[in-house]
């Protein structure tokens, strides 16, 4: 009875916590003012409409090297895009895409890295928004430049460093987001083949719903499910090959309550360092 | 105020101030040290910050990256006390914020000019961030002094809450301290306080100590001692009569007070024991032949008394014994033995040989029967009654008694005659009764002063009532001297008189005549006043001239140089014989009234005053008949040829005044 109590009340808290991490179009919609909201979607998809007093923050300005690897953009860049849009680290923000959720996961992560407390993802595409009728528009708002100074939280960003920390420390989990196949050492985006030792295999695609007219992320009832296995007082660290899907699942365990950090170099540079690696293939 | 606190809470004052003074010093001494200390701590910090990172915050200058970033923050956190960090590139731009950074913001121009400031939470430096002398940037960093200032805050309130330790640990030390320092001082008073050296009670203080305390104590006990010493001499002395060397008036008259309030009950008997005669003695055989009686008697009689006995000189020649609780009948046993002692005590002086009596009074009483007045009055009435009875006679007073309650009234009596002497109220009042020739006429006039007495009330008090007690109280030369003072101030304003006055018979008393005051009155008096005094006649009776004219010669010889006669009076009564007729100087006889008053029915009077007159007559000495009552006694007296008659029949006593 006690330990259905306790499960009980840990679920609630799941779901209160996803429900904090995701805003329905209808309570956005209703509290417009309060929040300033930001579209990934490209320029010219932006301008040709967007939801009303959006800005503008195209996902491809979150990749230091978008073609090559899933690397954050360098801190003067970002400093001096945060401060474009006029953005402050305690600004209460609402990101939104195409309704896949990939590209508003990857910029909720980045502006938990440079130090953003209350961000959230509007549960919703911008076709849904239209479809329900609420407010769009075409015009760029009027911006005052922020004094944003650079904050990283490295909490939520993992380097090479941290994450050799966490191969040893038994109280941290690696998560490693990639394909089986990458996992198993059958293929690589690096050098060597395999994974970082003490990795568990979850990959990114279990987070997403493919059932669906268009893929997207699964509600935080089902990604529970995924990561029913996951210690929650474990710090998690989680990678992919280049860092750029892992921003999905690192939202994912955000929503779920864990303390995740991304570790957007990812394989790319463990699997051409030197660094010690599993490689299953060989055994 | 201050000196008005016991010494003991002066030292425990002294001492908390001196406890508070030095914790208060101590608490801020180590907060100045701990707020240096802390300071130095802080900006120690920050150098060891800017030190360790320096490197790292140039490459982040040179090129940022995320990875550099969170680098640098994994780093920063490990100082603890960094609250905040913003940093700078060389175009003055913050490229880099860690931590709070609120307050760094806030100070930032004050920071910028200062290089650092403390605020009272916070240290704020700007640290550049150079590199072979060029600077490439700079930190403004915020140190928390938060924690600096709890462990002052620990230490002031652990320096604080020893502080009611500390004033415990004064107040007990001042407590000990004022205890051991003012024991002393205390023992000293309680001794004081306790000691009354007059009466002997000494409390002795001791003491270990070997200091001033030792002198003090030590300077106290002789004092004490010393006291005490002196107090007994002095008390001794002052109860002691020095002659005879026991109790002396003073003590006994104390005694005597205590025994009239004594709630015992008890019984006491006062006798009052006086020498008699002892002026004659000391008159003949000198002071200090009387002084020796004195001390004899006082040595020999003691001895007889019981140890209860308190034996005291009351006065000159007067003892007194109180008995102590005794019955009436252990009284009277005590007083007939003494009587019996003291019947003839033997003394020789200068080869002279007295035989001394004493006579002796006695008062039963009981506390409260008498006040002390009264007491004294009683047994000086039980002693005057015993001398009025004779030599060696003992009286004991009894308040029902007549003879008492006479010698009361003597007492009051006396008190009369001496205002009389002086100013009031009581007066005397000169009289004269006529003395009238028999066997001639004549117109001059001869009378006998007498003398009368009023007292306060203007009550007539017979001369045979005041004369007595006036001699039982050794006035009668002092009446003597008054009445021919009076007399002669009287009469000398009147020539006439005194040209038509043939003799005036002034009567003195024996002891007048001895009295050394008295004859220089006389003498005085002859200087003062014109009066022929061939014309006076002093009268002495027969008693009192016997023993009296012995020692008065001189002066009798000098009165009848000047030409004063002498008269004896109430010849007949005493026991002289015709002898002293023929061998004192008298110029008159006067024949005692009672002969006169019965020479008609008793043959023998009738020839006593016929003999008395032919021998005066052999002697050339007139005589005097007393109580001539009629025509009768004057025809017969004549017949017989007495030279003056006086009485009733002749003249009776009139004022002076009307004698002028």
């Amino acid at each position: 009875m006690k330990r259905l109590l306790l499960l009980l009340t840990i679920l609630s808290t799941l779901i209160l916590n996803a429900e904090s991490l995701r805003i329905s179009a209808k309570i956005l919609n209703e509290n417009i003012n309060n929040y300033k909201i930001l579209d990934t979607r490209d320029n010219d998809t932006y301008k040709a409409g967007h939801i009303n007093t959006a800005l503008n923050f195209p996902i491809s300005q979150t990749y230091a090297h978008m073609q090559e690897n899933g690397k954050l953009t360098d801190p003067f860049t970002m400093q001096d895009i945060v401060q474009n849009l006029g953005l402050d680290a305690n600004d209460s923000l609402v990101i939104y895409d195409n309704g896949s959720f990939f590209d508003a996961a990857r910029l909720f992560w980045a502006l938990e890295v440079y130090g953003f407390k209350n961000v959230k993802l509007l549960n919703a595409g911008y076709k849904q928004w239209i479809n329900k009728g609420y407010k769009s528009s075409t015009q760029t708002p009027t911006i005052t430049k922020s004094n944003y100074i650079t904050i990283i939280d490295n909490n939520r960003l993992a380097t090479k460093f941290s994450t050799q920390v966490a191969t040893r420390n038994p109280n941290q989990i690696i998560i490693d987001a990639r394909p089986n196949k990458a996992y198993d050492g059958e293929v690589s985006s690096a050098k060597r083949y395999g994974h970082i030792p003490k990795a568990l295999s979850i990959p990114a695609s279990h987070n997403i719903d493919t059932s669906l007219e268009m893929t997207r992320l699964k509600d935080s009832n089902q990604l529970a499910e995924i990561y029913k296995d996951i210690d929650k007082n474990k710090k998690v660290i989680i990678y992919c090959a280049i860092g750029k899907i892992s921003a999905t699942n690192y939202f994912a365990l955000r929503e779920l309550g864990y303390n995740v950090s991304n570790y957007d170099a990812s394989w790319k540079e463990w699997g051409n360092s030197t660094l010690p690696i599993i490689q299953p293939t060989k055994h | 105020m201050w000196n008005k606190l016991s010494i003991k809470w002066q030292l425990i004052l002294f001492m908390t101030l001196v406890v508070t003074l030095v914790e208060i010093s101590t608490l801020l001494i180590i907060l100045n040290f701990q707020h240096k200390d802390s300071r130095e701590n802080a900006t120690q910090e920050v150098t060891t910050i800017t030190n360790s990172l320096k490197k790292d915050f140039l490459d982040v200058i040179f090129s940022s990256s995320t990875d550099k970033l969170a680098d640098i923050q994994h780093r920063l956190r490990a100082f603890n006390k960094v609250n905040g960090v913003i940093l700078y590139d060389d175009a003055n731009k913050a490229i880099y914020q860690y931590g709070k950074i609120s307050e760094i913001e806030k100070h930032k121009t004050n920071i910028l000019n200062n290089k650092s400031i403390f605020t009272d939470i916070s240290l704020f430096v700007k640290e550049d961030l150079d590199l072979d002398s060029y600077t490439y940037g700079y930190i403004l960093i915020d140190i928390d002094l938060v924690k600096y200032k709890e462990k002052q805050a620990l230490i002031t309130w652990s320096l604080l809450s020893m502080l009611p330790l500390a004033l415990l640990l004064g107040f007990i030390i001042s407590l000990y301290l004022s205890k051991s320092y003012t024991r002393p001082f205390t023992e000293l008073l309680n001794a004081m306080k306790k000691s009354n050296p007059t009466k002997g009670n000494i409390l002795q203080v001791h003491t270990s100590s070997n200091n001033e305390i030792k002198e003090l104590f030590d300077g106290y006990n002789d004092l004490m001692q010393q006291i005490s010493d002196s107090s007994k001499e002095l008390l001794f002395q002052a109860q002691h009569d020095q002659l005879t060397g026991i109790k002396n008036r003073f003590y006994i008259e104390n005694v005597l007070q205590n025994a009239l309030k004594n709630e015992d009950g008890l019984k006491f008997s006062l006798f009052y024991i006086n020498i008699d005669q002892f002026k004659l003695i000391n008159d003949s055989a000198g002071h200090q032949a009387g002084d020796e009686l004195l001390k004899m008697i006082a040595s020999a009689y003691k001895k007889t008394l019981p140890d209860n006995a308190l034996f005291a000189r009351y006065d000159g020649d007067g003892f007194m014994v109180l008995l102590q609780n005794s019955s009436k009948d252990e009284g009277k046993k005590l007083l007939e033995e003494s009587r019996n002692t003291l019947s003839d005590f033997r003394f020789t002086s200068d080869s002279q040989s007295y035989s001394v009596s004493a006579s002796m009074g006695l008062v039963h009483f009981k506390a409260y029967e008498y006040t002390f007045k009264e007491l004294i009055k009683a047994i000086n009435s039980a002693l005057y009654t015993a001398k009025s009875l004779g030599h060696n006679k003992s009286f004991i007073f009894n308040p029902d008694d007549t003879i008492s309650q006479r010698f009361n009234k003597e007492l009051e009596t006396a008190g009369f005659i001496k205002e009389a002497l002086l100013d009031g109220p009581s007066r005397f009042e000169l009289f004269a009764q006529a003395i009238v020739p028999l066997q001639y006429e004549t117109e001059q006039v001869s009378y006998e002063i007498l003398i009368r007495m009023w007292d306060k009330d203007n009550n007539f008090i017979p001369p045979d009532s005041f004369l007595p007690t006036a001699q039982r109280y050794q006035r009668m030369h002092e009446i003597d001297m008054w009445v021919l003072w009076t007399y002669l101030d009287t009469v000398t304003k009147y020539p006439e008189h005194l040209k038509n006055l043939h003799s005036a018979h002034i009567n003195l008393a024996g002891s007048s005549l001895t009295n050394p005051d008295f004859q220089a009155k006389v003498k005085e008096a002859v200087m003062h006043f014109n009066f022929p005094w061939s014309k006076l006649e002093l009268e002495v009776t027969e008693t009192s001239a016997v023993g009296n004219f012995a020692k008065a010669n001189e002066f009798i010889v000098w009165l009848k140089n000047v030409g004063i006669g002498l008269a004896l009076d109430d010849f007949g009564t005493g026991m002289a014989s015709f002898e002293y007729l023929k061998s004192m100087p008298f110029d008159v006889v006067k024949i005692d009234g009672s002969f006169v008053k019965d020479m008609h029915t008793d043959l023998t009077d009738r020839a006593v005053i016929k003999y008395i007159h032919e021998i005066a007559e052999l002697n050339n000495q007139e005589t005097v008949a007393e109580y001539v009552e009629t025509q009768e006694d004057v025809d017969e007296l004549t017949k017989i040829g007495i030279t003056y008659g006086q009485g009733y029949f002749l003249g009776k006593p009139k004022p002076l005044s009307e004698w002028i």
